[in-house]
């Protein structure tokens, strides 16, 4: 926390996706105020890389609709790809070794357990995953205690157990295939893929 | 020999072998030897004599030089030093070499046979003592079996020079990833010689294969794939035959299997929808028997040579660190306490070292450890080094790292004095996994 490393681009994880500074701050997470961008649009890239990367990986089901501001209160498409509603984000974040839920995702999970209490007939696959650093099986089951952190976030919140899955990828799927922290962030994640809606 | 290492002025000296005229793979080998008071063994080896009209597509005395070389346990003698040249024994003057200060020698020449194979012929001299310490004629040996050959010559060298067997001849399985445009990849298993030659495709799969483990006969593996509905199973399958059979596919992880030193058990990893826990499984009978009940992780199960201990990988203290089984008491104790970081860790063939990837800041890297004092000594520098594993021989240890960001094999020797780096092909390669001896 008190220098920031030559050779390497560190972007501060809170102010990148929101995450709460849970536990492990002494790992390679170095904030500078500088480097930290301006939240709002920040948040759009990651839930837009969320989205598109969720797409990808169900066979673009979850395909992102760009609805302009005055066609807002006309949305008529599915909800959750309602960008204006947080069920569009279908991914969450970590810390390095973390699996605990920030606040702010925690948003999203919201929206999440709702919608599927409202839907029984809804299932979601979640899928754990890691970034690189580490070793790869204990990644695996780095990416399981995160969808597992996720799927009892959701049953607490009534969410059957019958509507979710999970598997983990560990490290084996990046969302980003960068190799500096700002990609990390984005690897350190649950997805929240929909089979049936 | 931890404390000699850092102290000793590091001497960088880089040899790049390109071998042309390979005819399928397009494969170039870079050694990187980081050497300073080293008790590596000088050998000059002189370009074996090749017969008029012969045409090689391998150098076979150049193969065997490489070899010693990436053991650790021997350094080359520039050829631009020797005062002479020969071939056989009868051309061998040894106050030539002995004017060089080079204990051995190693001579040899390749004939060909009426049918298109060769014969390789060689000797290797004590250069002090005045005589010859293994003089061997291989016989018929096809143009695609030269690679082959030289390397049992290096076997054969390194054998009677250091009096322990050489692994020179054994074969390496690791995972290649390639990206594909729609940014899916295509994953491979795949076998090759230990220097990443004539790699063979043994699995395929769109979803992820992940740790490779040998079966101690060096004829199965095991490993994880993820194609039944992308979910992890666990697979053994027969490299020669390709025959192969699911063993393990439990709701949620099926990691890491380790076969147990008499091939008949597989140590795994299962979470069974809760949390990850150390498994064995019999696998004639498909019994599972549990080793682990924790809330922690607990993963990456590897077997002592005796068959009486598994270490693996927990954070039940809060980081990750290797922890040790015994099958005889069923008592679990830790066995690393340096670093915030210790996973993924095996055993020497002698049982007497550990090698896990230790995380000493940033970094990860492949460290050893004495299991009977506890030191650790680092043995890579890489950012993300990643899967050590053990020459049969307890030599060496290859492992993965990364080269401009992809992934790529490297071997270094067990003090830590000679690195090598295989570039061998397209793709992220990872989880080098050393086979057994083939006898």
């Amino acid at each position: 926390m008190k220098h920031v490393l030559l050779g390497f681009l560190l972007v501060s994880v809170s102010g990148l996706v929101g995450c709460s500074s849970t536990g492990d701050t002494s790992t390679d997470e170095v904030v500078d105020p500088d480097l930290i961008v301006v939240e709002e649009k920040t948040e759009d890239l990651v839930a837009s890389e969320a989205a598109t990367s969720a797409a990808t990986r169900s066979d673009a089901a979850d395909s992102v609709k760009i609805v302009k501001p005055e066609q807002k209160a006309a949305y008529m498409g599915h909800p959750l790809d309602n960008p204006e509603s947080p069920l569009v984000r279908k991914v969450v974040y970590f810390e390095f070794d973390q699996s605990a839920i920030s606040d702010e995702d925690k948003v999203t999970l919201n929206a999440h357990a709702d919608y599927l209490v409202g839907n029984p007939g809804a299932h979601v696959r979640l899928e754990g995953h890691a970034d690189e650093r580490g070793t790869r099986e204990y990644n695996v089951a780095l990416g399981e205690r995160r969808a597992g952190g996720v799927k009892r976030y959701l049953t607490l919140k009534g969410v059957a157990a019958s509507q979710l899955s999970m598997v983990s990828y560990g490290e084996e799927r990046p969302a980003k295939s960068g190799h500096e922290e700002r990609s990390w962030a984005l690897n350190r994640r649950v997805e929240l893929v929909y089979t049936k809606r | 020999m931890n404390s000699l290492m850092k102290k000793m002025s590091r001497r960088l000296i880089s040899l790049s072998f390109l071998l042309l005229l390979m005819p399928q793979s397009h494969a170039a080998m870079t050694i990187e030897i980081t050497q300073g008071v080293s008790s590596a063994l000088p050998i000059a080896v002189v370009s074996f004599a090749i017969a008029p009209n012969v045409v090689l597509d391998q150098d076979v005395s150049g193969i065997i030089e490489a070899d010693l070389i990436r053991s650790g346990r021997f350094k080359s003698v520039d050829e631009n030093d020797f005062i002479t040249r020969p071939h056989e024994g009868g051309e061998v003057d040894f106050r030539d070499w002995r004017l060089l200060n080079v204990p051995y020698l190693l001579i040899g020449k390749i004939s060909s046979r009426e049918e298109g194979n060769f014969d390789i012929q060689f000797q290797l001299f004590d250069v002090f003592k005045s005589e010859q310490l293994e003089g061997v004629i291989l016989r018929n040996v096809a143009q695609d079996r030269l690679r082959g050959a030289a390397h049992q010559i290096s076997d054969l060298v390194y054998e009677v020079l250091t009096g322990e067997k050489g692994a020179f001849s054994t074969r390496i399985m690791y995972v290649v990833a390639e990206s594909k445009p729609s940014s899916r990849h295509l994953y491979s298993l795949q076998v090759s010689d230990i220097d990443g030659y004539g790699p063979q495709e043994i699995l395929t799969s769109s979803e992820p294969i992940m740790s490779p483990s040998w079966a101690p006969d060096g004829e199965w593996v095991a490993y994880v794939s993820y194609e039944s509905n992308g979910s992890s199973a666990i697979f053994v399958q027969e490299v020669a035959t390709g025959q192969r059979r699911m063993v393990s596919s439990h709701e949620g992880i099926n990691g890491a299997p380790a076969w147990s030193p008499d091939g008949k058990r597989l140590a795994l990893t299962l979470s069974k929808g809760t949390n990850p826990d150390i498994y064995i499984l019999d696998l004639a009978s498909g019994k599972l028997q549990r080793i682990t009940k924790n809330y922690a992780i607990d993963t990456e199960p590897s077997w002592s040579p005796d068959g009486k201990r598994i270490v693996f990988t927990s954070d039940r203290g809060g980081n990750p660190h290797i922890y040790q089984y015994s099958l005889i008491d069923r008592q679990i104790k830790r066995i690393t306490f340096e670093g915030r970081y210790n996973a993924r860790a095996s055993f020497s063939p002698d049982g007497k070292l550990l090698t896990f990837i230790h995380r000493p800041d940033k970094r990860f890297n492949v460290a050893i450890m004495d299991v009977s004092t506890g030191e650790i000594q680092i043995l890579s520098e890489g950012r993300l080094d990643e899967s050590p594993s053990f020459s049969p021989n307890g030599g060496m240890i290859i492992y993965a790292t990364e080269d401009r960001y992809r992934g790529v094999l490297a071997a270094v020797s067990v003090d830590g004095s000679v690195k090598q780096r295989l570039a061998m092909q397209e793709g992220d390669i990872r989880e080098p996994a050393w086979a057994p001896f083939n006898d």
